[in-house]
C-alpha cells in the first residue's frame, strides 16, 4: 500500500485564462486527445454504473445461498458466478464499483479540501506559518496510515466513514505541496499586488484572486487520486480495514476472494480487473487533462 | 552550507518530537490495549487489570509519555509487550531484512523506471510510448496483494522456478522485490516521461534544434538532467516508503520485515514496538527528504542551500 | 470426504504400529465402518508396510504452521504452539486411542475420595541444562502456576489444588480441597508443561523468546515472531517412556524448524512446492486439491474447538436473558449448510458445546439446536415480538437489531456474514462488527451485544465452562450469561472424584448448555495435517492437538 503521488510538474495556467468559454476550449482539447477520451468514456462508465447499477442487478448483494457457493461465471443464473457464501457476483461488483467510487472521490474531495487550504495558507503567508505546516506535511508522509486508520475505526466506527477519512487524512499532503508551490509564485503576480494595495482582506484574495488560477494542477492530481485511493483502499482491505462486510468494495472483493484463488479464482479476477480497469482510465484522464493545462506540453 | 545543515538538523529533532507525541497520543487513543493480546484469551477480568497496572497504563497518558522519553533519553527502546524481545534486538533482525527489500525494490524502481520513461518520452505518441505507458499502469493498477499472489501462481506454482516465499536467499528475493517495486516503477517511469516532455518543450531544447544538434544529444544531455530533477525529489520518500509500508509484500512472502512489524504492533496495541518503528518510519522519511534536497544539488548545481 | 480422511488417518496410525489392531477396529467402528470393511484395508495395507524402511537418523522438518508463535514459557504464555511438543514434556500424555499414558510420571494414583493424587516420576529425564527432573523441580512449575504473579493462562483450572508436596525426588503429591478428578486432565496440558523454574527464574525477561529450558528431545535455537522458530536435536536426551513412541532414545531428526505461513493460499502452495515438508491447517477450501495431489498425504480430525456465539444476557430490552430467545436464535442457525459450504465438510455442527469427537461427548445433545426456522418464529412470537413492515422484529417499539462481534480473520468474517443472513430469515437485523486483535477482546470485557469466538482446548468442557460460569462473569464469560442449571453442571464436573462421576457430570453439562444456551454452540472444524512423502512416523491424532515429535524421520 502506498500513498505516494504522480506530482507531474505543473505549469500554472494562471494569465491563459481565455476570455471565453474556457471549458468549451479545454473541451475541444480534451475530445482531440483519442486516449483521454476512452479513459473520460470508461470514467464516466463507472459512474453511470455505480449511481445507477444497484437498482438494476439481478440480486440483492448481500443475499447469500449457501448451498451454491463459489460457482463459475456463466453459471446458471449467475453470470459472474458466486462467492464463498454464495451471494452473486455481478450483483456485488456492481455495488463494488459504486463504493470504490464513493471511496475514490470521498477520499480526493476530503484530501483535496484539507491540502488546498494547507497548501494556500502556507504559501500565501509564508514564513512561520509556512514552516509549521512544511513540518506537519513531513509528519504526515511518514505517518502510519494503519494507526489513523484504527483510530478513526475505533472513534467513528468501522465502515467507509473511516476508511475515507483516513486515506484522506495521510493523502492531503501531496495538494499542500502543489498548492503551495502555485500560490507561491501567484502572490507575487502583478493583479495581487494591486488588489493587496488597496486593501482587500487576505481571505478574499486567497479565495478570489489566488486559488481559480492555482487550482487547476490539483484538479488534474484529483483524477490520480481518485485512482490511487482505490488501490490503497484494497490495501487496508488486505488488513481487514477496509469496507466494512457485507458492504463490497472491490478492493474488499479481491481481498477476501484471494483465499479462493486456487480452485476459483474468478472471485479475484474480476473485481481485480475493474480495478485495473478504471485505474487505467482515470490515469488516461488524468494525463490528457495535463496536457491541456499544461501549455509547454501542448505547443509541441 | 554549514548553517543549512544546523538548521535542517534542528528542524528535523523538532519534527521527530512532534511525531512522537502525535504516535503516542494516537496509539492511546485507539480502541483496545495491549492486555487484549498479550494475556491468553482466557485470563479473567483481575489479570488484565493487573497486567495494565504492572505496565502504568492506567496512569494518565501524559505521564506514561514523560516515562517513555525519560527512557528513551536513557537509550533504553524497551520491548515488545506480547513477545518480550527487545526492540533493539528486533530493528537489527529486521531492520536489516527491510534494508535488503527496500534497497532491492528501490534500484529495480529507478533501473527501470527512468528509462522506460525516457524512451517513452522520446518516441511520443508512439506505439512504444503506449506500451510503456499501458505497461506502467497495470503495475500501479494492480492491487499489490493480488500482483504478488499471481505471480505465485505463475513461478512458483505453474513453472517452478522460484521459491513462494521465504528469507532470505537471493532466489527468494527476486518475486517481493519486484511486486514491491510494480507501483514506484509505473509512478516513476509516468514522472521521468512527462518531466522530459516538459524539458523537450522548453526553449533551450528549440534553441539547440534550431542550431541544429542531433536531438539525440539534446535528449541525452542537458534535458534528461533537468527532467530527473523532480523524480528524484520523490525519491526520498519513495525509500522510505519501500523500507517502511512493505508490509503486504512481506507478509505474503513471509519476509521478516520492519513493514510486517510496524503494522502488526499497530493491530496488536505493542505499544513500545509500535511506538518505536512508527518514529523510525517518520525519521526515514525525514532524513530521505533531506538527503534528496542534498541530491538536488548534484543534479543541479544552480540550487543553492539557503 | 472426511470419513475418508479419518479412515485414512486410522491407517496411518496403524501402518506405523501407534495404534493396535484392536484399537483400529474400535476406532473404524465409532466411525461406522465395519470390521471386515476394515479388515480387507488392513490386509492392503500390509503390503505397504512391507515397504518401510528402517527409521535413518538426520534431516531438518521443515513445518508450516497457520499462527504467529506465542512466547514459549508454559508458565506464562498466550498458547502453546507445536514447537511446545518438541521442547517441553508433561507428567502424562495423551495415547492415540484416547487412554492417558506416562511421559515424565511412571504412574499416578488417585486417591479414593478423589482428592488426592500421588504421582511416582520416573527418574533420570534431565532439563536441556542439565538439571535432574526431579519432584521438586515439578513442584516448583506448579506452583508457579498458582502463583497468580506468573499470570499462568488457565490457573482457575488449578484453583481446586491446595498444595504440592514433594515428599522425596520421585514423589509428587496434589492435594485438593475438593474431589477433582478432572485434575489429570489438567496437567497433560501444554500450560501445564515442566519447565526449569531455576532458570526461569534467573532470566525473567528472556525466557520463552531466547532462552528455553525444558525436557524435550530438542534444543531452543532460534524465535523470530511473525516468521519462524527453529530447535536443533539434543543429543544428551535421556530418553523417553511413554508407551506409545517406537522410538525411545534421542530424537531422529537434526532439527526442527516452524513457519508461521499467514497468508491461507501459500500454505498450500508451499506444500505443493515442497518448500514445507508437513503442514498444519490448509485453507479449507484447497484441502480436496492437495488431496488430489499423489505426493501428499492428507489427515484430518475433529478438533477439539469450537465456534461459539454469544448474546449479552444484560441486554433485556432483546430478551437475550430469557432462554426462548436464545433457542431462536439457534433454530434459525443451519450449522449444516455452514458445515457444507465454509467447511467443505471437513468439520460438524455442533448441537451441544463441544465436539462430537470428544470422549466425554453426549450425542443427546443433538435432540436440541436443530435448523428449523418455524420453530425459530413462534418462539420470537412467544416471548411478544412481531415482525414490522420491513420484516424487522419489533417489541414495545424496540426493534430487534444488535451488534455481533467478531475477531478480524477471514474465516470469522464469512461466519459472522452467514449468520448475520440467516438471523435476517427470522427478522433480526444483524450488523457484523469486525474488531482487530487489540480491540476484540477488550470491547468483550466491556460488553457487547453478541459475540462469535473460536476456542481450541484439549479437554474442551474445562474451557467452556469459563465462557458459561456465573464465576467469570464479565471475562472470559463475555456474554454476561448466568444460568443455575449450567452453574450446578460446572460444580458437578469440577467436583467429580472418579471418572464416571466425571462422566456423569460432562453428560449434565452438555445437555444443560444444549438446552438452557448460555452460549449457542455453531460448528467445530477438522484440524488437518498434510505431509510429503518424505516424512515417516509423523502421527497426529485426534486426542491430542499436535503430533509429537520423537518418531519422526525423513526418507532420503
Amino acid at each position: 500500500m502506498s500513498n505516494a503521488a504522480t506530482p507531474a510538474p505543473f505549469v500554472t495556467s494562471a494569465g491563459t485564462g481565455a476570455p471565453r468559454g474556457p471549458l468549451r476550449v479545454a473541451w475541444s482539447r480534451l475530445s482531440a486527445n483519442k486516449l483521454a477520451m476512452v479513459g473520460a468514456i470508461v470514467a464516466l462508465l463507472y459512474i453511470v454504473v455505480g449511481i445507477a447499477g444497484p437498482w438494476f442487478t439481478p440480486y440483492d448483494y448481500a443475499k447469500q445461498d449457501l448451498m451454491h457457493a463459489n460457482l463459475p461465471p456463466l453459471s446458471p443464473g449467475h453470470i459472474l458466478g458466486t462467492d464463498q457464501v454464495g451471494r452473486d457476483m455481478f450483483s456485488r461488483l456492481v455495488l463494488g464499483i459504486r463504493i470504490s467510487l464513493v471511496i475514490g472521490f470521498g477520499v480526493t474531495i476530503v484530501s483535496m479540501v484539507i491540502g488546498t487550504i494547507a497548501g494556500s495558507v502556507a504559501g500565501y503567508y509564508r514564513g512561520a506559518i509556512d514552516t509549521v505546516i512544511s513540518g506537519i506535511v513531513e509528519i504526515t508522509w511518514g505517518f502510519p496510515l494503519v494507526l489513523i486508520a484504527v483510530i478513526l475505526s475505533g472513534s467513528v466506527g468501522r465502515g467507509l466513514l473511516a476508511v475515507v477519512l483516513a486515506i484522506g487524512f495521510v493523502n492531503w499532503a501531496g495538494f499542500a505541496r502543489i498548492m503551495r508551490g502555485e500560490v507561491l509564485s501567484l502572490r507575487e503576480a502583478e493583479y495581487v499586488q494591486a488588489a493587496r494595495a488597496t486593501g482587500t482582506p487576505d481571505a478574499r484574495i486567497l479565495v478570489r484572486h489566488i486559488l481559480p488560477n492555482a487550482i487547476a494542477p490539483a484538479l488534474v492530481m484529483g483524477s490520480y487520486y481518485v485512482a490511487l485511493a482505490i488501490i490503497v483502499e484494497a490495501g487496508l482491505s488486505f488488513i481487514g480495514l477496509g469496507a466494512q462486510a457485507p458492504l463490497p468494495s472491490l478492493g474488499v472483493m479481491v481481498a477476501e476472494g484471494r483465499n479462493y484463488m486456487l480452485q476459483n479464482h474468478w472471485v479475484t479476477t474480476v473485481p481485480g480487473v475493474a480495478i485495473l480497469i478504471i485505474v487505467l482510465a482515470l490515469n488516461l484522464l488524468g494525463d490528457g487533462l495535463r496536457d491541456i493545462l499544461d501549455p509547454r506540453l501542448r505547443n509541441r | 552550507m554549514g548553517a543549512f545543515l544546523v538548521r535542517r538538523g534542528i528542524r528535523m529533532a523538532v519534527i521527530l518530537l512532534l511525531a512522537s507525541i502525535a504516535v503516542f497520543y494516537s496509539l492511546r487513543f485507539a480502541p483496545g490495549d495491549p492486555s487484549g493480546v498479550a494475556l491468553s484469551p482466557t485470563a479473567l477480568e483481575e489479570a488484565r487489570d493487573a497486567f495494565r497496572k504492572r505496565l502504568g497504563l492506567d496512569r494518565p497518558v501524559h505521564e506514561q509519555y514523560a516515562v517513555y522519553v525519560s527512557n528513551l533519553a536513557h537509550g533504553n527502546l524497551g520491548s515488545s509487550l506480547i513477545t518480550g524481545k527487545p526492540i533493539s534486538e528486533m530493528l537489527g533482525y529486521y531492520g536489516r531484512n527491510s534494508l535488503v527489500l527496500g534497497v532491492a525494490a528501490f534500484a529495480l524502481t529507478y533501473l527501470i523506471g527512468v528509462p522506460l520513461g525516457v524512451i517513452a518520452a522520446a518516441k511520443r505518441n508512439t506505439a512504444i510510448d503506449q506500451a510503456a505507458t499501458g505497461f506502467g499502469i497495470i503495475g500501479m493498477g494492480m492491487p499489490n496483494f493480488w500482483l504478488a499472489l499471481l505471480l505465485i501462481m505463475l513461478f512458483s506454482s505453474k513453472l517452478r522456478l522460484l521459491p513462494s516465499a521465504g528469507c532470505c536467499a537471493p532466489k527468494q528475493l527476486i518475486l517481493p522485490a519486484v511486486v514491491l517495486a510494480a507501483e514506484g516503477i509505473a509512478v516513476t517511469m509516468r514522472m521521468m516521461r512527462s518531466s522530459m516532455l516538459e524539458q523537450l518543450g522548453q526553449d533551450y531544447v528549440r534553441t539547440h534544434r534550431a542550431k541544429g544538434l542531433r536531438e539525440r544529444t539534446i535528449v541525452a544531455s542537458r534535458a534528461f538532467r533537468n527532467a530527473l530533477i523532480p523524480v528524484i525529489s520523490l525519491s526520498g520518500l519513495r525509500l522510505g516508503w519501500l523500507i517502511g509500508y512493505a508490509l503486504i509484500v512481506e507478509t505474503i512472502f513471509q519476509w521478516p520485515g520492519v513493514g510486517y512489524l510496524l503494522v502488526d504492533s499497530i493491530i496488536r496495541r505493542d505499544y513500545p514496538v509500535a511506538q518505536f518503528f512508527s518514529l523510525l518510519l517518520v525519521a526515514v522519511v525525514i532524513f530521505a527528504n533531506f538527503l534528496a534536497d542534498l541530491a538536488y544539488g548534484l543534479v543541479d548545481p544552480r540550487i543553492r542551500y539557503s | 470426504m472426511s470419513e475418508f480422511d479419518r479412515v485414512s488417518g486410522l491407517l496411518d496410525d496403524y501402518r506405523a504400529k501407534k495404534l493396535s489392531r484392536r484399537g483400529l477396529m474400535a476406532r473404524a467402528a465409532a466411525l461406522g465402518i465395519g470390521a471386515s470393511a476394515v479388515g480387507s484395508l488392513v490386509a492392503r495395507e500390509s503390503a505397504v508396510a512391507a515397504r518401510q524402511d528402517a527409521p535413518t537418523p538426520g534431516g531438518m522438518l521443515r513445518e508450516g504452521y497457520d499462527l504467529d508463535f506465542s512466547r514459549m514459557d508454559p508458565v506464562a504464555t498466550t498458547w502453546y504452539d507445536p514447537a511446545f511438543y518438541s521442547l517441553f514434556e508433561t507428567v502424562a500424555i495423551d495415547s492415540p486411542e484416547g487412554d492417558l499414558e506416562p511421559m515424565l510420571a511412571e504412574s499416578w494414583e488417585i486417591s479414593e475420595d478423589g482428592k488426592q493424587v500421588t504421582f511416582k516420576i520416573h527418574e533420570g529425564a534431565k532439563f536441556h541444562s542439565g538439571r535432574a527432573v526431579d519432584a521438586p523441580a515439578i513442584k516448583e512449575v506448579y506452583d508457579a502456576i498458582k502463583n497468580p504473579d506468573n499470570g499462568s493462562p488457565l490457573a482457575v483450572l488449578f484453583t481446586p489444588v491446595e498444595s504440592i508436596e514433594a515428599p522425596d525426588a520421585t514423589t509428587l503429591v496434589l492435594k485438593m480441597s475438593n474431589p477433582y478428578y478432572e485434575v489429570m486432565n489438567v496437567v497433560k496440558t501444554g500450560y501445564w508443561a515442566i519447565v526449569n523454574i531455576a532458570t526461569r527464574d534467573a532470566n525473567k525477561e528472556t525466557f520463552g523468546q531466547s532462552i528455553v529450558d525444558g525436557t524435550g528431545p530438542f534444543s531452543f535455537k532460534e524465535w523470530v515472531p511473525g516468521s519462524h522458530v527453529e530447535v536443533t536435536k539434543w543429543a544428551e536426551y535421556p530418553g523417553s517412556i511413554v508407551p506409545y513412541y517406537t522410538n525411545k532414545g534421542p530424537a531422529y531428526l537434526d532439527g526442527i524448524k516452524w513457519t508461521a505461513i499467514l497468508e491461507g493460499a501459500q500454505r498450500a502452495v508451499q506444500i505443493e512446492n515442497g518448500e514445507i515438508d508437513t503442514l498444519r491447517n490448509p485453507l479449507l477450501q484447497d484441502v480436496a486439491r492437495l488431496q488430489g495431489n499423489p505426493d501428499l498425504t492428507v489427515q484430518s480430525y475433529s478438533e477439539p474447538s469450537g465456534y461459539i456465539f454469544g448474546q449479552n444476557f444484560e441486554r433485556t430490552d432483546l430478551d437475550f436473558h430469557e432462554v426462548k430467545m436464545r433457542q431462536a436464535i439457534s433454530h434459525a442457525i443451519d450449522r449444516n449448510a455452514i458445515v457444507k459450504a465454509l467447511l467443505f465438510d471437513l468439520g460438524s455442527p455442533l448441537f451441544g458445546p463441544i465436539t462430537p469427537a470428544d470422549k466425554y461427548y453426549d450425542k443427546e445433545v443433538e435432540q436440541f439446536n436443530q435448523y428449523d426456522v418455524e420453530a425459530a418464529k413462534a418462539l420470537v412470537a412467544e416471548l411478544g415480538w412481531t415482525p414490522n413492515a420491513d420484516g424487522i422484529l419489533e417489541k414495545n417499539g424496540v426493534k430487534m437489531a444488535f451488534n455481533l462481534t467478531v475477531q478480524d480473520e477471514s474465516f470469522n468474517r464469512d461466519l459472522g456474514s452467514v449468520i448475520q443472513a440467516q438471523l435476517k430469515e427470522i427478522g433480526m437485523d444483524v450488523t457484523v462488527e469486525t474488531l482487530d486483535r487489540g480491540s476484540y477482546f477488550g470491547k468483550l470485557s466491556e460488553g457487547t451485544d453478541s459475540y462469535l469466538f473460536y476456542y481450541l482446548w484439549a479437554v474442551p468442557i474445562d474451557v467452556v465452562i469459563l465462557f458459561v460460569g456465573t464465576a467469570t462473569k464479565g471475562a472470559p464469560n463475555w456474554g454476561r450469561a448466568s444460568v443455575p442449571a449450567v452453574d450446578d453442571a460446572i460444580k458437578a464436573w469440577q467436583t467429580a472424584g472418579n471418572e464416571e462421576e466425571l462422566v456423569a457430570a460432562g453428560n449434565q453439562f452438555q445437555m444443560s448448555i444444549a438446552e438452557t444456551l448460555p452460549t449457542i454452540p455453531v460448528v467445530v472444524r477438522n484440524t488437518v495435517w498434510v505431509n510429503r512423502p518424505n516424512v515417516r512416523g509423523w502421527l497426529p491424532h485426534a486426542y491430542d492437538i499436535y503430533p509429537h515429535y520423537n518418531d519422526v524421520w525423513l526418507a532420503q
